[in-house]
């Protein structure tokens, strides 16, 4: 389907309180900009509004890009059209026509916003009934194959068929910097995209080299610091996070049926910040999945 | 479930979503938990306590074991803490204290963690900033199993654990809880504001009169 706007929808935000909403929008908002500049994505707009963010481009690559930015749950690549109800229609019934064939079965879901001449019933009255005299499919409200999505939000009007997923999440960057301890032939990675996933800029200490190509293109370009030969890795985060100001160490360890006994290693670990370690609820299927994102 | 393990931890429950979960995560792998609640009546209505009771008890039968279930009134830590501390920083010095409590009752149980159903950034209230000045005043290790999950995640295990349904009665709200939290406490402030209390003999007397109920 040829698009010109993609919508992205951000649900957890949508729990924030009135005080923090504002700071997580505008970081969402500026962490997509950041990433398609990037990538040398063009678009003529990028705005946020009625709990969307709306990207106004008809480049095919902004899509794989959203699926790695924390905070987006879902987005439509959409048609646009301005907010009259035949026009709507055109424009639903030429999307419909190149996704349905005679066997499907589809449902208009239409919502408005703004003052019109119309309800949101007109518009699923008359959209339904010229798709089906276009395409022959026919209608089913609960269990259709396809759905068509019209959103009518004040002088414009989004036509779209696809929601895709998003990784969830908070935006990178609203909870602050933390510094991660990565240990060869530990799941780093995972524990990474975690805490990136919850809102946080990550930072890594390393022993010796390690491949960390496929944790950037998740979280973009990060700061490793290397330790000296000879020294504890746990001791030298320490020092780093007091040194950079960074707001905790995390760590990759696990808590699974096998190694309970890492429990006393936890409590061993005295460093003077804050450690946490997010894969401990998680079970080892979940982890081998993040570690090959 | 696991074969049972030498290891134990120490479950702080609220009768919220979250707690149940966390604990459930932690029973799947095998560790021995033993459930502390904090009992604010009457600043939560009655409705809080009797969630729990029941949430305990959902995970017993669930997990096959007999539970242990320590109550811990907590209105007169609170009360101390509302009459002498800065409204905004009400939550976390009130975990502050929950943590030290309950850091005693792990001493008293020999367990070597406690286990929360707190969260990263899913509410105001648990911030990276807050969290961290949250365990700075506990040696035991915190553990978080729900920190980087959506809440959509952890509501999904609530239901299949079959807690869900008793975590979403009503009765969930701390009538203190200020309208905008503090988000990004200070270590120094906070421990400023807590001068003004006794600590050591508040966690004495909560660990005193903390009362270990049966579970049916």
């Amino acid at each position: 389907m040829k698009f010109d706007t993609v919508l992205v929808r951000y649900g957890e935000i949508g729990l924030k309180s009135v005080q923090t909403r504002p700071i997580f929008e505008k970081r969402l908002v500026s962490n997509i900009k950041k990433l398609l500049n990037k990538h040398s994505i063009e678009y003529k707009d990028l705005f946020r509004e009625w709990g969307r963010v709306y990207i106004k481009t008809e480049d095919e690559n902004t899509l794989p890009l959203l699926k790695t930015i924390f905070g987006v749950v879902s987005f439509s690549p959409a048609a646009t059209c301005k907010a009259d109800i035949s026009e709507i229609s055109k424009l639903s019934t030429k999307i419909a026509v190149k996704k349905l064939v005679g066997d499907d079965t589809f449902a208009v879901r239409a919502t408005r916003q703004g003052a019109h001449a119309f309800k949101s019933k007109d518009i699923k009255m008359k959209v339904g009934a010229d798709i089906q005299k276009a395409t022959k499919a026919g209608v089913n409200l609960n269990e259709p194959s396809h759905e068509v999505f019209v959103e009518v939000r004040n002088k414009k009007a989004y036509v779209f068929v696809e929601k895709q997923a998003g990784p969830g999440g908070i935006p990178q960057g609203v909870e602050g910097n933390v510094l991660g301890v990565f240990i060869e032939g530990e799941p780093f990675q995972a524990a990474a995209v975690l805490m990136a996933k919850r809102g946080c800029e990550i930072e890594a200490v390393i022993e010796k080299d390690l491949d960390l190509s496929k944790l950037k293109h998740w979280l973009g370009d990060f700061k490793v610091h290397t330790v000296d030969s000879g020294k504890d890795i746990y001791k030298e985060a320490e020092r780093i996070t007091k040194q950079r100001e960074l707001k905790a160490v995390f760590t990759a360890d696990t808590l699974t049926k096998d190694n309970l006994d890492n429990i006393q290693k936890f409590k061993k670990l005295k460093l003077e910040v804050p450690v946490f370690r997010p894969l401990i609820g998680l079970n080892e299927k979940q982890i081998k999945q993040l570690s090959n994102l | 479930m696991a074969k049972k393990t030498e290891y134990k931890v120490v479950s702080l429950m609220s009768g919220g979503i979250d707690s149940p979960v966390a604990t459930a995560l932690m029973l799947e792998k095998g560790l021995e938990v033993v459930f502390v609640h904090f009992d604010s009546r009457p600043f939560t209505c009655t409705g809080v306590i009797e969630k729990t009771r029941e949430l305990v008890s959902i995970l017993a039968k669930r997990y096959k074991f007999k539970p242990k279930f320590y109550v811990i009134p907590h209105s007169k830590v609170q009360t101390e803490i509302l009459e002498k501390v800065n409204h905004k920083s009400l939550c976390v010095i009130c975990r502050r204290m929950m943590y030290r409590i309950a850091e005693k009752i792990a001493e008293k149980e020999k367990a070597h963690a406690l286990v929360t159903g707190e969260n990263l950034g899913q509410v105001a209230s648990q911030t990276l900033d807050n969290l961290a000045v949250e365990d700075d005043v506990v040696d035991i290790p915190v553990l978080r199993p729900l920190l980087s999950f959506d809440k959509n995640e952890a509501i999904d295990i609530a239901k299949k654990v079959n807690t869900y349904w008793v975590s979403i009665l009503p009765g969930s709200c701390c009538k203190f809880t200020p309208k905008f939290p503090e988000t990004h406490a200070e270590k120094k402030i906070i421990e400023n504001m807590e001068k003004s209390l006794d600590i050591e003999k508040l966690v004495a007397e909560a660990v005193k009169s903390a009362k270990v109920e049966a579970i049916v």
